[in-house]
């Protein structure tokens, strides 16, 4: 009887082992030589999980091997690049490091990491953004708002978080007029709280806005971004209407930790790129509406660099 | 111990009032920071909670000041004997957390299994370590393979 | 439109993979949601890579199934093992686990199970007649609108708190502060974070959930089996009307279950709120109502009616801000957001003239997984109930790791374990001592909704008050929230003329 227990025992011990020794060894051939895993800062099904995941599947073919997502949501973004940061830079480990965490959230909360501590693989796509407000409304133009406002002392204006207020607030500045920011959790959410007359405006994010445009709900009286919006291209941007500096950005790409070996980061560059050229992933990102747009990994470094500066402004709101 | 429903009004009530005093003056002033110039700022909402919540933590203790000679109260039963139980499995809890991340799941689970399992009183060996290595091979295959989760 | 309904309902039953394949969700988010820790939003994110690769009716049938499935499976492990296995049956677990300790496990999921479907065909017919016009209205809860709302809501906290009133607020009070952990919603301030980013986006509900409800009550058990309670975990039938839910037993029950129906309805409809809260409504109201309001929170048929009908209301009423205005009702929804953009569909106004074919397959898909779930429960209740009824030195250790991994597997965060700890500890000096957790919970769910749209509705009506007062949907929900508190103050003034009575006698 003894003797059966110890066989079991033992038996199950050298189960243990097996299973717990699995431990993966990484082989110094050729990278990628097994799977690589790309952290998503947001939660599954969001635009940017969903475009992470097409990439994915999409580089798979150049890399050779299995990219697979894990989801690590949480403090509004920051927590998915925190777990970037703390990877081995073997190359096996990247992320979408979306702009918002790197140049706007450091200076609402205190994060660990800087934008140094991270290479660039690629930006992908670009959010874009635009000043909408009720097709019934009394407002047909920028300059129809800022009378408004003038008039009544101030006006309300829905968005989901910073950078959006930005371009109400140069618009606000070189008018002298006020326009008070109302934050809503989504963009949806700030699009219905137009739709329900409870707010005279939004600067709302595309995909949000655009389903309301073509039921014409919705009236979009300019685009916060660069470029005019390709569903709406009779509508100036805030810049050819006058207010310089008043344009919006925000994008989405990859990286990995700092220190990443040149040869790997060009072997991912380029695997990364041509997966950009995929037509299932450039199909999606026309779904999701975020227009994809190519940007190297260094100028993406650059972009965020110049944004975490001009944001400076955040701090005057706020002492702790 | 035996305690009285309305000395735990009493004592409680006094402890979450010095809590509370603890809130509103320390806690709250160091985690949020003070946004100038709004009359509704980040601290407004929690300074007014802990205000509310001082002024019951009072009416607490006194409900319970009040009511003490009232009869049949409610007693509470705190033996620590019967709660030796909860500590070692709080114990147990505490050790696989701060193991687990550096042995590894698989001999964490087991081992923790096993240990709970025998200090619950199961002293049958065959389904002592069938189930401490079963179980959690089946939830690492249920988490792993199916839903792709990795387990430290 | 009728024969646009049959032809969805011949697309999913006539086609034996999408029929497997609703089958499949339906049973994985069964699985997902009676496993503490894990949640039906989890299952549903996990399903969401697969519907790269399969066609949109196969992955929106799987999502709903397993939405529905999820919502339910928590209350089995409520009932079986006195730990919600998802937030949505916390409402449940007192009464559900109060019968399963008679011997009546059998029916309370039985009546769980009939009130949760019930729900949600109810909400699911809802949906389909008259979708559009409830989305137009729900527009115009704008923040004051809410703000009122919730502090109706809040004075539930006083009603689920049982004897002292004074405890229950103070629970709520405990749980609006844990709920103001995280990023301040206007100015995006930390509070509360002690220095660490995770705690950013806040404290999770299910970790919260998991650790004061759950484990709480695990450690409660657990004091029983040192007194030397080995046997079974759960008492066997002791004949065999405990296990079969008798007409007469759901007649009873009717009108909470209406009730509850339509406060599901309502609360799904309205963006962001969620069935945890319409559990919780739900329940409240039916004891006020009841005839035996005693019996809520020691068994009572009616309570778990009344929840279970409110929470899977709300899983029909969710998809009506969804498809009518492209707006989530809460995370899940948002989740499928997700799913109809991978298949090219934007939810939303356009989805009607887009793929209306699609759109009535979902309805049917809805109403059908409602079936599927009847027909699964009805299958292995027994088989569940028998498991629970294992020795106790085997259940609550095993309870206990589910616990701990599925909690660490909705983030990956060795952190979460650790909230969890905390909260059971918590949880459990609450339940020593008389305080409900509950009423924690309730405050935790409605802190962030409450203020988000109190400062929002005060920044648009630049700090003037009057924004509460400028509506009639305000108006109607003071009043509620008057008559609420007037419910209260009469209920406790009846109690308190009863206990005088009887220390006469």
């Amino acid at each position: 009887m003894m003797k059966k227990f110890m066989a079991l025992l033992l038996v199950c011990c050298m189960t243990l082992v097996l299973f717990s020794g699995c431990t993966q060894t990484k082989t110094e051939e050729k990278f990628p030589a097994e799977a690589i895993t790309l952290v998503v800062n947001y939660g599954g099904g969001g635009s940017t999980d969903l475009s992470a995941r097409a990439l994915a599947k999409a580089a798979e073919a150049s890399l050779g091997v299995p990219v697979t997502i894990e989801n690590k949501s949480g403090g509004s973004g920051s927590t998915g690049v925190i777990e970037v940061q703390n990877s081995k830079n073997d190359g096996y480990t990247i992320g979408t490091l979306t702009y918002s965490p790197l140049a706007i959230l450091p200076y609402q909360m205190t994060v660990p990491y800087t934008i140094d501590d991270f290479d660039f693989i690629m930006g992908y796509g670009e959010y874009r953004y635009g000043i909408a407000v009720k097709s019934d409304s009394p407002y047909n133009t920028i300059e129809d708002l800022v009378n408004a406002a003038r008039e009544n002392g101030g006006m309300a204006f829905s968005a989901s978080g910073y950078p959006q207020p930005f371009a109400m607030q140069k618009i606000a500045e070189k008018e002298d007029v006020i326009f008070n920011y109302v934050p809503f959790s989504s963009g949806s959410d700030a699009v219905t709280a137009v739709l329900g007359g409870h707010v005279e405006a939004t600067v709302g994010i595309i995909s949000s806005v655009v389903p309301f445009l073509e039921t014409g709900e919705l009236k979009l009286l300019a685009s916060a971004s660069s470029k005019r919006w390709d569903e709406a291209p009779d509508v100036e941007t805030l810049e050819e209407l006058g207010y310089e500096d008043a344009s919006i950005q925000s994008y989405v790409g990859l990286g990995a930790p700092a220190g990443i070996s040149e040869e790997n980061l060009k072997i991912l560059r380029e695997a990364f790129a041509k997966a950009f050229e995929d037509q299932e992933f450039q199909d999606l990102m026309v779904k999701l509406q975020l227009p994809a747009s190519y940007i190297s990994g260094d100028e993406y470094k650059t972009l965020c660099q110049e944004g975490f500066e001009a944001n400076k402004v955040l701090l005057e709101n706020v002492t702790q | 111990m035996e305690i009285k429903e309305s000395s735990v009004e009493k004592y409680g009530g006094i402890v979450i009032g010095l809590l509370t005093l603890l809130l509103y003056f320390w806690v709250i002033p160091s985690q949020i920071g003070h946004v100038k110039k709004v009359p509704v700022e980040p601290q407004t909402l929690p300074k007014i909670l802990a205000i509310i919540m001082f002024v019951l933590s009072i009416a607490l203790s006194v409900t319970g000041h009040l009511n003490r000679h009232k009869a049949n109260q409610k007693v509470y039963k705190v033996a620590l004997s019967e709660m030796k139980l909860v500590f070692f499995s709080l114990g147990v809890l505490i050790v696989y957390t701060v193991v687990v991340s550096h042995i590894g799941y698989m001999i964490t689970t087991v081992a923790s299994l096993a240990a709970l399992m025998y200090a619950f009183g199961q002293r049958n060996r065959i389904k002592l370590i069938g189930v401490s290595v079963l179980v959690p091979l089946g939830i690492m295959i249920f988490f792993t393979k199916l839903m792709q989760i990795h387990l430290p | 439109m009728f024969l646009l309904l049959l032809q969805g309902f011949g697309d999913i039953v006539l086609n034996i993979h999408n029929l497997i394949f609703l089958i499949g969700g339906v049973a994985l988010g069964l699985i997902m949601g009676a496993i503490p820790g894990l949640t039906s939003t989890m299952a549903i994110a996990l399903i969401i890579p697969l519907t790269f690769y399969i066609t949109p009716v196969q992955s929106l049938v799987m999502l709903l199934g397993a939405y529905n499935g999820g919502i339910f499976g928590g209350s089995l492990s409520a009932i079986l093992l006195a730990t919600p296995g998802t937030p949505a049956s916390a409402a449940t677990a007192a009464d559900g686990f109060k019968l399963a300790l008679q011997g009546k496990a059998g029916k309370a999921i039985k009546m769980a199970i009939t009130s949760s479907i019930f729900g949600c065909l109810f909400s699911s017919i809802v949906l389909i007649i008259i979708a559009e016009p409830i989305a137009r209205y729900a527009l115009k809860f704008g923040p004051g609108e809410y703000t009122v709302l919730m502090i109706f809501s809040l004075t539930i906290i006083a009603s689920a708190a049982g004897k002292s009133v004074i405890k229950g607020l103070i629970g709520g009070i405990l749980g609006l502060l844990f709920g103001m952990v995280g990023l301040d919603p206007i100015y995006s301030v930390p509070r509360f974070t002690f220095g660490i980013p995770y705690l950013g986006s806040g404290l999770s509900l299910v970790v919260m959930l998991i650790g004061s409800l759950a484990v709480s009550e695990i450690f409660r058990q657990i004091e029983s089996v040192s007194m030397g309670r080995v046997s079974a975990h759960l008492p066997p039938p002791t004949c065999r009307e405990d296990d079969r839910l008798s007409f007469s037993e759901m007649k009873q029950s009717f009108k909470s279950m209406m009730r509850s129906a339509l406060i599901g309805c309502g609360i799904g409809s309205l963006p962001g709120l969620g069935p945890t809260l319409a559990a919780y409504i739900g329940y409240d109201m039916a004891k006020r109502n009841s005839k035996n309001p005693d019996l809520f929170g020691e068994g009572s048929l009616e309570g778990i009616a009344a929840a279970e009908t409110a929470n899977n209301a709300v899983c029909g009423a969710n998809l009506i801000p969804l498809l009518a205005l492209g707006v989530p009702g809460d995370t899940v929804a948002a989740i499928l957001i997700g799913a109809f953009m991978i298949q090219g569909l934007t939810p939303g106004p356009l989805i009607f003239r887009e793929a209306p074919e699609l759109v009535y397959s979902i309805y049917a898909g809805l109403i059908l997984s409602n079936i599927v779930l009847f027909i699964i429960v009805m299958l292995t209740h027994k088989g569940f109930s028998r498991i629970a009824r294992l020795e106790t030195t085997i259940i609550y250790p095993v309870v206990l790791m589910f616990c701990i991994v599925g909690v660490y597997a909705l983030n990956q965060s060795i952190f979460d374990i650790w909230i969890m700890m905390m909260f059971a500890i918590i949880g459990y000096i609450m339940v020593k001592f008389d305080f409900s957790p509950a009423t924690m919970m309730i405050g935790f769910i409605l802190s962030p909704i409450f203020e988000l749209n109190l400062r929002q509705a005060l920044l648009i009506s630049n700090n003037q008050l009057s924004i509460f007062f400028s509506t009639p949907i305000t108006w109607v929900f003071w009043l509620i929230t008057l008559y609420s508190v007037y419910n209260i103050l009469n209920r406790k003034r009846k109690e308190r003329q009863r206990e005088k009575q009887q220390a006469i006698l």
